[in-house]
């Protein structure tokens, strides 16, 4: 091959690459051009550095909301213990007043669990002892207040058909919630009988509770009501 | 021969291209460097926020209990500024005189005696000493009181041992109960009464201490209570 064809076919088969002036008006340029695949790595480099800037703002941004929340949790709570403190020492000033209201109260407890149970022991044996008499002659020997509820009593009656009204009528009273008849024996004159009996709650109030409509009233002097067995001892007055 | 040169000039060409294909192709070393960094963060991530995250959660819990502690203290507040500290003096000493702060046997004994003769009764026997009484035992919270405790016993008519019993309630200056009353017929118009009286009172050496968490009840609460207790006490500083 000559020369000149040689030179023919290496003009045909290389690319046409526009080279860039060796010499221009700013001075001589010695950056080379880039490749096709310099081109492409620089891109891909160009996305990959995106994507770690992306990364770590948004790394910054969950840095920094995390930091903040825990902050302003920190510093709202140091506000408000910062109140309570201040209210706890206004109410350190109260402290005699709460503790003399304790002490009242202590005392109110206890007159209450006390009175809660309490009963008047007149009312009842004047009711019982009422009964009895309208059934005939009867009488009690022995009277027993075991709590507010339970009692028992001994007695006498002339005759067994006494003693046994007595033990029916005790049966039907509205204030008396169950009766046993402990014992009941026949004598030549007359019958002994002996009773306990349960009474619904609250049947007899304790005159204390009476007492402050006495106090605000004139105090009357009354004997047990001479009605039938039915009826209502409540407005009883000492 | 010029064909022997393009041929090889084509597989030049075909290498070349097929470098560059494999060049452009992702390679484990290019994963190296963002692994790391990945796992930096994660690491990060569970040592740093976690915690301070779990620590923020717990500030808003303490945070509210804080804010239930404000309000609990802030109705206390209220509540003992609507008691009148003078009344409330007043009412507290009336009180501790009805229920003292200690009462001898003596005192307990010479009170009943007296009240006794009042009522004409002649004493059987009488005898007392300090007790420790639980009241309200079926209930969930018993208390345990401080007492005087005795068995008694008295005689005489029907109407005055019933009025003996009834002045317990109506009458004694002291909170008394009187428990297991037994009355029995002696002769015509003479009965005996055997009781156990105890009187109470409470005893300021178990010294209450000021929580200010506590649940706070106005004594104005039980008005009727303390009426009856106002006038126990009026009693006592007319008798005294």
């Amino acid at each position: 091959m000559s020369k000149e064809e040689e030179k023919n076919i290496k003009k045909t088969d290389t690319p046409k690459q526009e080279l860039p002036p060796i010499i221009d008006d700013d001075g001589i340029n010695l950056v080379p051009i880039m490749t096709k695949k310099e081109v492409v790595a620089e891109k891909r480099k160009a996305k990959v550095n995106l994507g770690a800037v992306l990364s770590i703002v948004l790394f910054l941004f969950i840095t920094i909301a995390v930091v903040a929340f825990s902050t302003i949790s920190k510093l709202q709570l140091n506000n408000e213990k910062e109140k309570l403190f201040a209210l706890e020492n206004d109410i350190k000033g109260l402290s005699t007043k709460v503790l003399d209201n304790q002490e009242v109260l202590k005392r109110v407890y206890l007159y209450k669990n006390i009175s809660s149970s309490q009963f008047s022991a007149r009312k009842i044996f004047d009711y019982f002892s009422e009964v009895a008499k309208k059934q005939g002659d009867v009488s009690f020997k022995s009277f027993i207040f075991g709590s507010d509820k339970q009692h028992a009593f001994e007695g006498s009656a002339d005759s067994l058909d006494t003693a046994s009204k007595l033990w029916y009528l005790l049966q039907k009273d509205k204030n008396v919630e169950s009766v046993v008849m402990d014992n009941l024996s026949k004598r030549s004159d007359s019958v002994d009988f002996s009773f306990k009996v349960t009474l619904i709650p609250d049947a007899f109030k304790s005159l204390d509770e009476d007492q402050v409509d006495v106090v605000k009233q004139p105090q009357q002097s009354q004997g047990p009501s001479t009605n039938d067995s039915d009826s209502s001892w409540e407005d009883y007055k000492e | 021969m010029i064909g022997n040169t393009s041929q090889s000039r084509t597989k030049k060409e075909l290498e070349a291209i097929s470098k560059k294909i494999e060049d452009t192709k992702l390679k484990l070393k290019d994963f190296v460097f963002p692994i790391i960094i990945v796992v930096v963060l994660l690491l990060v991530a569970f040592l740093v926020f976690v915690p301070m995250i779990n620590n923020a959660i717990n500030f808003r819990k303490e945070l509210k209990e804080v804010k239930a502690k404000e309000k609990k203290l802030e109705d206390l507040k209220v509540a003992v500024e609507k008691i009148e500290e003078g009344q409330l003096n007043r009412d507290l000493i009336d009180v501790k005189s009805v229920i003292p702060k200690t009462l001898k046997v003596s005192s307990f004994i010479y009170y009943i005696d007296e009240l006794a003769k009042e009522k004409d009764l002649t004493s059987e026997s009488i005898s007392a000493g300090d007790v420790k009484v639980i009241a309200g035992a079926d209930k969930e919270a018993p208390e345990d009181y401080k007492g005087v405790n005795g068995p008694l016993s008295y005689s005489g008519s029907l109407e005055n041992v019933l009025s003996f019993l009834d002045s317990f309630y109506t009458s004694s200056p002291y909170i008394v109960s009187p428990k297991n009353i037994n009355l029995e017929s002696k002769s015509d118009d003479e009965w005996e009464v055997a009781l156990n009286l105890t009187g109470y009172y409470i005893d300021d050496a178990e010294v209450t201490r000021f929580d200010m968490y506590r649940p706070f009840k106005p004594y104005t609460d039980f008005s009727s209570e303390i009426q009856m207790l106002r006038e126990k006490a009026n009693k006592l500083k007319a008798e005294n």
